[in-house]
């Protein structure tokens, strides 16, 4: 019922501030510089997927650090659809203040908006900062005939479109770098999209499919440790702390194939004001530390060693979509 | 896992002031809205659905389930003492309740009622809590071509065991596969038949849609119908049953047990259809079939036992493979997922809270209903006085509201609207609104499960006959419409026919 009240105040809030945006955009942006008194209300938080889940829950525990560092209060709203799209659209359009900030993936800022008309660009917002970094594990069952990355690679090249690989879905990175390792390296892993990281493991463990691509998150930890499943290869550009062992698939001979990893940013409408933007930046990197938010982020697995901020992530997020526009406009188009 | 021991670490959930409080409200107004005609069960999770998303997932599941449960309890008052259904499960208990009413055994009849759904529903309980964890053990092999098989099976049988008629069910169904196709594409996940509307990039809201169909459908509907005055009710000397009625009627609980139970699992069946099979059954059983319809103890107590069974093994579906078997487990479903909860068969290893607390939770909203149906039944047949426009206008503002919280979508409201417009039109030409809304969900599950077992077997057809669960599944499917087609040309015929075809002569007359 608390929730609900919340719920139903942001839910004012949002018209109120829509309200304004509409008649005071044009002065917006105008009092730059003045990050001393921010912030002077409360902060709206957008988290661009629904409650409960992982975006949700890491957003929640951001937003729970925020009201510590700032002493407002934080007010998360979930505003989900298109693959966190609908809710970064909207935030795009949000009064560019620092006053409503939003909880959202990597790939529904670049891209998305490159394979569907969605309203927004990746110009239209200020990437923040990182929150966390899932790199996607190329996993088999314990038993698999599979002991390394080079055996399936093998397997995919002799039965082509029959060794089956799932993924949490076609447009996540992870299932993206698969098929570029078809069309760029000659690999013809059948992949099979599944909704989310759990389905795509129980279809693992009920040998419905072959390999798996998921984050390295608890589910996939429990089943490792119990020696259900084995890893073969990181889709990042490094290995992972966590899996030492693993190579990564571009020290396996895909040089190219270094992103796939789920990204969880935060993220501010365009025009925020700099110095606006350098506290937020400031906070998150304390938000990510601080204990109980580096807990409930899963921190020892998702939080990276070394906080990227708001002009790295640009450009990072910018490589990456120079590099896959056309391969996404290709598959997805 | 030992069931055992988890199911006393599920009374520990349910036995927090929050989660007793929420167990005590959805068995309350469960049991308000069946004595409320027109107000289903199903109408009322619709309308409560946003209230749940504030909620924790173990409250809201265990306050919507004591919602569905205690309806049927409800629903008996009315039909007993006034031959007014509160709720379609009960109607057939009318029969034979308010005859016996008219006897001065209305009390007697309630009171059979009452122990009747404690028994089948307490047996259903353990049931649930025996069958689901082995049911969600061995469905951990179920890949793509079982969710096939099985969504395909569901909607067969929803269709065929529809209470109305069928070619109209599968009309319906077939517009709510329909709906179900609008927004991202569950493989490629590109959006389409959006009409290039941001709205529909995500597809249409389950919630909205029901909260439209159920909710303000029915809504709308009695708003048009004159429920006739309260009347006046007959005097209730004593509640509990002579042990004569209660020999009479001890196997009718039994064998109503065991109707009600399986079907509430089967898709499309649930309360009317376990109900109406179990009236089938007693009549057919009995010695002297004439004293049915002529105050028959058996056709209150068999009925009522079933509709309760059948309300607490529907979860058995829903919570190991996640497939709903009717139009409330649906809406259930809708509200797990607003916490973004997909049941499966993980579920209960993932979510040990929320399914062992949810059991525990039925235990005692079923003591709760016991405690609560036996004393006050007079309290709650004076809710027949509140006027369905006030109830009415009232619930129509909490929904608009409700729906808009969900997703902050103006168009959520539009789409509810609309919906509930179409509900209302449907009721009023004699379709069913509970096989759109399950073929919409069954619809997403089934399109991303043939695909997948597409993609799997390289577009091969033959796997959904060559793995030994999906063959079996098929070959049911292949059964059910064969007997299906056979009925139908019997009944033309003018033939007898089994239990089903009683029952769903029942369900026409």
């Amino acid at each position: 019922m608390k929730k609900l009240g919340i719920g139903l105040v942001a839910g004012v809030l949002t018209l109120s501030l829509a309200a304004c945006g509409g008649s005071g955009s044009s002065d917006a942006g105008a009092d730059a510089g003045a990050a001393d008194g921010y912030p002077e209300d409360d902060i709206t938080m957008i988290v661009t997927y629904a409650a409960g889940g992982p975006t949700d829950i890491a957003g929640r525990a951001v937003a729970a650090a925020f009201e510590k560092e700032l002493g407002v209060s934080v007010v998360v709203e979930n505003v989900e659809g298109a693959s966190g799209a609908v809710g970064s659209a909207q935030l795009s359009q949000a009064r560019p203040d620092g006053l409503t900030i939003a909880m959202t993936t990597a790939s529904a800022v670049s891209r998305v908006p490159l394979i569907e008309e969605v309203g927004f660009t990746q110009d239209d917002v200020i990437p923040v900062g990182t929150v966390t970094e899932g790199a996607g594990v190329i996993l088999v069952p314990a038993d698999s005939p599979y002991k390394t990355i080079d055996d399936l690679v093998e397997a995919a090249k002799k039965n082509p479109d029959k060794i089956t690989i799932g993924a949490a879905g076609a447009q996540t990175p992870q299932a993206v770098e698969i098929e570029r390792m078809k069309s760029e390296y000659d690999v013809p892993l059948q992949l099979v999209p599944f909704q989310g990281d759990a389905p795509s493991l129980t279809a693992l463990l009920g040998k419905n499919v072959d390999a798996i691509v998921p984050s390295y998150n608890a589910a996939v930890r429990a089943q490792h440790e119990a020696g259900a499943i084995r890893p073969l290869a990181i889709m990042g550009e490094e290995r992972a702390d966590y899996l030492p062992e693993v190579p990564t698939l571009a020290e396996s001979g895909f040089e190219d194939l270094i992103y796939g990893v789920s990204t969880f940013i935060l993220i501010a409408p365009k025009g925020t004001p700099e110095a606006v933007v350098a506290k937020l930046e400031e906070t998150l990197e304390a938000a990510v530390k601080d204990p109980d938010t580096y807990k409930a982020l899963d921190g020892d697995v998702l939080v990276p060693e070394k906080f990227t901020g708001s002009k790295d992530l640009t450009k990072k997020m910018k490589d990456e979509s120079a590099a896959l526009k056309d391969v996404l406009q290709e598959l997805f188009g | 896992m030992d069931s055992l021991s988890s199911l006393i670490d599920g009374f520990g959930v349910v036995f927090t002031p929050e989660n007793l409080l929420f167990v005590f409200l959805g068995v309350t107004i469960g049991t308000v809205i069946g004595v409320l005609p027109g107000l289903g069960p199903t109408a009322t999770i619709a309308l409560l659905l946003p209230i749940t998303y504030g909620i924790s997932p173990e409250a809201a599941i265990m306050m919507l389930a004591g919602v569905y449960y205690g309806s049927m309890y409800g629903g008996t008052i009315t039909s007993v003492l006034l031959r007014i259904p509160g709720e379609a499960a009960s109607a057939i208990t009318a029969l034979d309740g308010y005859e016996m009413t008219k006897q001065g055994r209305g009390g007697p009849a309630l009171g059979i009622a009452a122990i009747g759904s404690f028994i089948g529903g307490t047996v259903a309980i353990v049931g649930l809590a025996f069958v689901a964890p082995l049911l969600a053990t061995w469905a951990v092999r179920f890949g793509p071509p079982e969710y096939a098989a099985l969504t395909i099976l569901g909607l067969v049988l929803v269709t065929y065991l529809g209470t109305k008629s069928t070619v109209k069910s599968i009309i319906v169904a077939l517009f709510g596969l329909l709906l179900a196709s609008i927004g991202p594409d569950p493989i490629r996940g590109t959006s389409r038949f959006n009409f290039d509307m941001p709205e529909l990039f995500s597809g249409i809201d389950l919630v909205a849609i029901a909260m439209g169909l159920f909710g303000i459908g029915e809504i709308m509907y009695n708003l048009e119908q004159r429920i006739k005055g309260t009347g006046t009710i007959g005097k209730i000397d004593r509640i509990l049953p002579t042990k004569d009625d209660w020999k009479q009627s001890r196997w009718s609980i039994f064998r109503g047990t065991l109707l009600g139970f399986p079907i509430g699992m089967l898709p499309g069946g649930g309360g009317v259809m376990s109900s109406l099979a179990s009236y089938a059954a007693e009549k057919k059983i009995a010695k002297d079939p004439s004293r049915f319809g002529k105050g028959a103890i058996e056709g209150v107590a068999g009925p009522e036992t079933a509709n309760n069974a059948s309300s607490i093994s529907a979860f058995i579906p829903l919570l190991t493979l996640g497939l709903p078997s009717n139009a409330v487990l649906a809406l259930i479903l809708g509200a797990l997922m607003m916490q973004d909860i997909t049941p499966g068969p993980a579920l209960i290893e993932e979510q040990p809270e929320l399914f062992w607390g949810v059991i525990a939770s039925m235990f005692v909203g079923n003591l709760i209903l016991l405690a609560l149906n036996l004393p006050f039944v007079g309290i709650f047949v004076q809710l027949l006085r509140v006027r369905i426009g006030i109830i009415g206008g009232i619930a129509l503002l909490v929904t608009l509201v409700g729906v808009y919280t969900i997703s902050y979508m103006e168009f959520d409201m539009w789409v509810m609207l609309a919906a509930g417009l179409v509900g209302y039109l449907m009721r009023k030409t004699g379709f069913e609104p509970a096989p759109l809304v399950l073929a919409f969900v069954l619809g997403s599950v089934l399109e991303v499960a043939f695909r997948q077992s597409m993609l799997l077997s390289n577009g091969d057809l033959s796997i959904f006959v060559s793995r030994p669960i999906s063959g079996s599944i098929i070959a049911v499917v292949a059964l059910v419409v064969a007997t299906s087609v056979f009925g139908a040309i019997r009944r033309r015929r003018g033939g007898k026919g089994g239990i089903v075809e009683m029952t769903k002569q029942l369900a026409e007359d």
